[in-house]
């Protein structure tokens, strides 16, 4: 995979494509280890080595990074300068103050009033990700490498290295890839199965490396039962009210019980608690089925101009993801949420498989104009969503029109000026 | 209401009716067909609310009334009650019962007056078609009508009128399909254009079977009389794209090939062509035609080359040495040749069926063999390609426009 600049995405200042980037996923790519991504025919890994590798308050940290004047204070990834949303990532300092993922901006403010609040700027993040992910390939095959969530990504080591001795010197190698490269830093929890590696990576944070080994697991055994990936705050209510606190006490559960209590579920999390996770490392289906983008705004909007311009920009993003992932949609969407949450949206075939801004862009307008409810001064529009569908790879061929004389914009040399340049460098203007 | 009619007649009309009522319809009267009984004249009336369609059969009739019938359900036992005589009735609750001489059956109605009817007009412009003229026409262009929501003005059959001409064009902005019929008899002064909805038009092919159809329409609104039924459709009022502009007139290398061999190529060549641009590469030299289609994604390839004159009108260009390229969409290619009539047969005249149902033959081969030429031409590998039957039939003109896919 080629090198991705961290720079870019970053837009130049004072252009609209500023709040346009600022948007992140953070929900995990996927959920814990599903029954069918365990091997049955084992009953826990043997001589295997992963390692999990987690960005300490990443949002944070790559903020203070690019910004000198927020290194050493307490600083808040996420939300608006008002005050609105949510801290989605919170410093070490602010975290000693207190300040917790998921508060609202204003609570940390109060509970932290030195707090200074910065906003969230997803796809810097995002390639700094897939900048590791192409480093480690110097350590171990493609596909033994796992991007779990935005800052997680699991490597699979016992291809190379024959013991956990071994495995730390890699894990170091790479700690010390990371600093180089990105200046940042990074946790890690080597084990013998991916359960364990990411409950090992939580005992020594920041910077830290931790292994857990058959024989040193009662480490992981005293951690509270919340800790184990798929349980949550209900499931941790309702495991205490079977007696169980720790990791180590949902190890020794009886399996009918929690059969009963939780389904298939009870059994995984046993298993998983006795680090008996026999699940691999997981490739991403290469193949999308569809692209979505969604975007809530931070001021309501009505007048027909600012709607415009909004459908456009997600359009923008839109068809600049499908290009680069080199594909064409032959179905869209366009959804509207109003203020009360109703929610009105429409699903059109496109006349030709495509990825240009300006047919996706005249799609939606005619989607908005014909077939959805509009939002007026009373009624306000508080999020656009669109989405793609029925993706084909792109041939780079276009059957020519009768009507429209169209010119043919280069738009993947376009998104390479972006990526070079930045985001508002060039834009493509609309004949209307 | 009270009347008798055979099965077979009665399924009849009801599986042409079905055609129109919608699989899932916010107004549950629309699954319903309306019933109204005059003396001997049974009416049927099925709707979408877009589209109306009526039609009147004979049936033995006792007392006049009307009410609307479950469609599905009717149709359903109808099918099976084929050659049986069918006795109705309804009572004054709307429920409908149907004996028969083994049995008798019973379902619940609606009352007619929540049936929606097409709205009658008085004068409106009208069009005579003869014989098979209309649904030859339609069927020539449907082809190329638009599918997608997002350009409504090109999603139906443009019918162009004026004094001595009669014109029927459909695209979807990537191909064009266009008939003109001359010496039309019209009223004198009678000079409209008008958009005949897809749907509308698919209606008319499949209920008309060669019948003399008469058009009535105004701005809005079309009536289609043949035969027993009535079609009432909206017009779609938007304005079609000015296509005349468009169609290339200084096209100066012309392909003379044989029709069923160029199709049959055409087939085999979507089968190696990417699924979705269908793309195929045409190279075109003196006496050849080669076929070309690859698909990367999945490594298949083809090429087939067929026999065929290719000349320049402008000037004596070698293309044996330099040969002519250019891109199509297989699909788009194939629909518009499979819709040339070529050979001395004619579309007007239907092969003769002998009263067992089978085709006689005449003696003339060339009446039913698919054998023909057809004449494609180009200007370059830009602009748009034309093809013409090599004979268009006596006053008329028929032509089909396909733009070609710019590779790169």
């Amino acid at each position: 995979m080629q090198l991705i600049s961290s720079s870019y995405f970053i837009p130049r200042e004072g252009t609209d494509f500023d709040s346009l980037y600022k948007r992140v996923r953070i929900m995990p790519l996927y959920s814990f280890p599903h029954i069918k991504d365990m091997n049955i025919h084992i009953v826990s890994h043997q001589k295997r080595f992963f390692v999990h590798i987690d960005f300490d308050a990443f949002y944070a940290q790559v903020e203070q990074r690019d910004n000198i004047k927020l290194r050493g204070k307490p600083v808040s990834v996420g939300g608006t300068e008002g005050g609105k949303g949510i801290v989605m990532t919170a410093s070490y300092e602010a975290r000693a103050m207190g300040v917790d993922t998921g508060m609202s901006v204003l609570e940390a403010k109060r509970i932290c009033p030195e707090l200074i609040s910065v906003p969230c700027y997803g796809p810097k993040y995002e390639s700094i990700m897939l900048n590791l992910l192409s480093a480690l390939k110097e350590y171990v095959p493609d596909d033994c490498i796992e991007q779990y969530s935005i800052d997680e990504c699991f490597a699979d080591l016992s291809g190379v290295v024959k013991n956990f001795y071994e495995a730390t010197k890699v894990s170091n190698a790479i700690k010390r890839k990371i600093l180089e490269l990105e200046s940042l830093t990074a946790s890690m929890g080597i084990s013998y199965n991916k359960t364990f590696a990411k409950l090992a990576t939580k005992l020594q944070k920041p910077n830290g490396l931790s292994v857990v080994t058959q024989e040193n697991k009662e480490k992981i055994y005293s951690m509270p039962a919340n800790k184990l990936w798929g349980i949550g705050r209900r499931i941790e209510v309702r495991l205490y009210t079977l007696g169980i606190k720790t990791i180590g006490e949902l190890a020794v559960a009886n399996e009918r019980m929690l059969k009963k209590e939780f389904g298939i579920n009870g059994v995984i999390f046993r298993k998983l608690a006795r680090g008996e996770d026999t699940s691999e490392i997981i490739k991403k289906e290469k193949k999308e089925k569809s692209l979505n983008h969604y975007h809530t705004m931070a001021k309501p909007i009505y007048k027909t101009e600012d709607v415009r311009k909004e459908i456009r920009r997600i359009g923008e993003y839109i068809c600049r993801k499908l290009r680069s992932k080199q594909l064409t949609a032959g179905c869209m969407h366009l959804s509207i949420r109003f203020e009360n949450l109703t929610y009105t949206s429409h699903l059109v075939r496109l006349q030709e498989y495509t990825n240009d801004d300006r047919e996706i862009f005249n799609a939606a307008a005619v989607i908005y104009n014909n077939k959805l409810h509009k939002p007026c001064k009373e009624m306000k529009a508080r999020q656009f969503g669109m989405g793609v569908y029925d993706l084909h790879t792109d041939t780079r061929e276009r059957n020519l029109h009768l009507f429209e004389k169209k010119v043919f914009l280069p738009y993947y040399a376009l998104d390479k000026i972006k990526t070079k340049y930045g985001e508002g460098i060039i834009r493509v203007g609309l004949e209307s | 209401m009270k009347f008798s009619v055979t099965g077979d007649k009665l399924v009849d009309y009801l599986s042409k009716l079905n055609s129109v009522i919608p699989t899932r319809s916010p107004l549950p009267i629309l699954d319903n067909i309306l019933f109204e009984l005059n003396g001997n004249e049974l009416k049927l009336l099925a709707s979408d609310l877009e589209i109306f369609i009526r039609t009147t059969l004979e049936v033995k009739g006792e007392k006049d009334g009307k009410v609307a019938i479950p469609a599905k359900k009717l149709l359903e036992i109808s099918r099976t009650l084929t050659s049986a005589k069918l006795d109705f009735s309804v009572n004054e609750k709307n429920r409908i019962t149907i004996k028969t001489k083994n049995g008798k059956y019973t379902i619940g109605g609606e009352p007619a007056e929540e049936f929606p009817v097409p709205e009658e007009k008085g004068e409106m412009n009208k069009l005579e078609f003869d014989g098979r003229l209309l649904r030859r026409f339609l069927s020539k262009v449907i082809h190329a009508v638009n599918t997608d929501e997002l350009r409504r003005n090109m999603s139906g059959v443009l019918l162009d009128v004026k004094p001595g001409e009669l014109k029927f064009v459909a695209t979807d902005g990537f191909r064009l399909g266009k008939i003109i019929k001359d010496n039309f008899k019209v009223k004198s002064d009678l000079e409209e254009k008008i958009i005949i909805p897809l749907k509308t038009s698919n209606l008319i092919l499949r209920l008309n079977n060669g019948e003399d159809s008469v058009i009535d329409f105004d701005e809005n609104d079309l009536k289609v009389t043949f035969g027993d039924f009535e079609i009432f459709s909206k017009l779609i009022d938007d304005t079609f794209p000015s296509y005349e502009n468009v169609i290339p007139d200084n096209n100066d290398k012309i392909l003379k090939i044989e029709k069923s061999s160029l199709s049959a190529s055409l087939r085999r060549a979507l089968i190696f062509a990417d699924a979705i641009t269908k793309r195929v590469r045409l190279e075109i030299s003196n006496n050849a035609l080669t076929i070309k289609a690859d698909n990367p994604e999945i490594g298949s390839e083809g090429e087939e080359t067929i026999e065929g004159s290719f000349t320049s009108t402008g000037g004596d260009e070698d293309f044996d040495s330099n040969p002519f390229v250019i891109a199509f969409n297989a699909g788009y290619l194939l629909d518009a040749v499979s819709q040339m009539d070529t050979g001395h047969s004619s579309g007007d005249e239907e092969p003769k069926i002998g009263a067992d149902g089978v085709l006689i033959d005449d003696g003339d081969d060339s009446k039913h063999m698919p054998e023909g030429e057809i004449n494609i031409s180009f200007g370059s590998s830009s602009k748009a390609a034309i093809i013409t039957p090599s004979e268009q039939k006596k006053n008329e003109n028929y032509i089909e426009l396909i733009m070609p896919v710019r590779v790169g």
